[in-house]
């Protein structure tokens, strides 16, 4: 028998079927990997690749991208005082509680910030083990209001990429301190686009294509 | 050992370009050995005369799709992980019919283009040339459909949502699909089969 034969179409078709009906029956597909462990947990948080830095949540919010989640996770009077546009507000301590995080896509890009990292890492913590992946906002809301909202001009002799983030940073500043401190989605269609001077590398997943 | 192994942190970003690269390079390779890289053969596709391109494609699909379900299976692949394009419905459909025209004009798509300029194919040089110039034009007048590009948003759109299927049954009839399109293919060929070539 040739090699033709062998690999006859009807064998391919055959074979495809067969697979086809062993998935209909099989619960594929919907198999869940069970929580990180503790060393999958720490190395997330060592690597960092669970943050997410000021400048790109900044470009994130301006460019209106949707399928976003930001969670403020302090109290509330810092919470009315002053929020990141467009951010819900749950309490660290809300997040044990039951039905408080019903209304999170898990499938959006979840973003949470404290005042510092610390309540934020708690934080994370806790949306890994109900199965929400987030990042944490480096810096949390100390450095937005530093880096983003009052960017400070850096010393003359730093790096090419620091200084094109601090464009970022001044570009966002006249964005999010344009009038208002509380703005919600409605009011932000309203506020005069400025225009980014340049792009940055983004923690953007990239596109696949043909 | 659990997958994808990117999101496990089993490699950081560095490494992930050179695997980038690797699978890249291994991609290219394949189209140019199925014939991919001959924009005749390519346009052949639109005139039913040479169905190649669909037969590639659907087989891909269906790969990928069985080999991703049964890794989930045995428990290897966390589907949650994968990385999904979400849809945006109203400029995918835009962008599909622009590529689609460029593809019957210049007889590459994007991926091809490159191949074929691998070979030294001169039309294939062009066509970059071309795809360069658009995306310059892009970005100047970007600001004029920014609103457009992120309009119409679904989120993570899926067919098991859509139909109320699960995934195994939604791969059987996609799979159903396939092997009719790899028919219907054969038929088309035999009826409008180039002579050239």
């Amino acid at each position: 028998m040739t090699l033709e034969k062998i690999f006859d179409k009807r064998l391919g078709f055959i074979l495809l079927l067969v697979f086809g009906a062993i998935l209909a029956i099989s619960p594929a597909g919907n198999v869940q990997h069970p929580f990180l462990s503790a060393d999958e947990l720490a190395a997330k948080i060592t690597s960092k690749s669970n943050q997410m830095a000021a400048e790109d949540l900044a470009h994130i919010i301006i460019d209106k991208q949707p399928g976003v989640t930001i969670i403020d996770l302090r109290n509330k009077s810092d919470f009315e005082k002053y929020h990141i546009p467009g951010a819900i507000h749950i309490p660290v301590d809300n997040l044990f509680k039951r039905g408080s995080l019903d209304n999170i896509d898990p499938q959006n890009t979840i973003i949470i910030y404290s005042n510092g990292d610390a309540h934020a890492s708690q934080g994370w913590i806790l949306l890994q083990q109900q199965g929400y992946d987030s990042f944490i906002l480096t810096g949390g809301m100390n450095y937005w209001i530093k880096g983003i909202l009052n960017p400070e001009k850096p010393d003359d002799l730093v790096a090419d990429s620091e200084i094109l983030r601090y464009q970022v940073r001044q570009a966002a500043s006249k964005y999010f301190s344009g009038g208002g401190m509380v703005l919600d989605q409605k009011d932000q269609k309203t506020k005069p686009k400025i225009r980014k001077p340049i792009n940055f590398k983004k923690k953007k997943k990239a596109d696949e294509g043909c | 050992m659990f997958t994808p192994l990117y999101k496990f942190d089993f490699f950081g970003v560095e490494i992930s370009f050179v695997v980038a690269v690797i699978i890249g390079i291994m991609f290219g390779f394949t189209l140019e050995r199925a014939g991919f890289g001959d924009a005749k053969k390519l346009a052949h596709q639109f005139y039913f005369r040479d169905m190649t391109v669909l037969k590639v494609m659907f087989t891909a699909i269906i790969v990928a799709m069985i080999g991703t379900l049964l890794l989930n299976l045995v428990g290897i692949l966390d589907m949650s992980l994968i990385y999904l394009n979400p849809t945006y419905l109203g400029p995918q459909i835009a962008g599909g019919v622009i590529m689609g025209i460029g593809f019957v004009i210049g007889g590459y798509c994007p991926g091809t283009s490159l191949v074929a300029s691998a070979t030294g194919k001169v039309d294939g040089f062009i066509y970059i040339a071309g795809a360069l110039f658009g995306m310059l034009i892009f970005g100047e007048t970007f600001p004029l459909f920014q609103d457009f590009t992120v309009s119409g948003f679904m989120g993570n759109a899926k067919l098991t949502d859509l139909l109320g299927l699960t995934p195994g049954v939604v791969a059987f009839l996609i799979i159903l699909m396939a092997l009719g399109m790899f028919w219907g293919a054969e038929i088309l060929e035999k009826k409008f089969g180039a002579e050239e070539s």
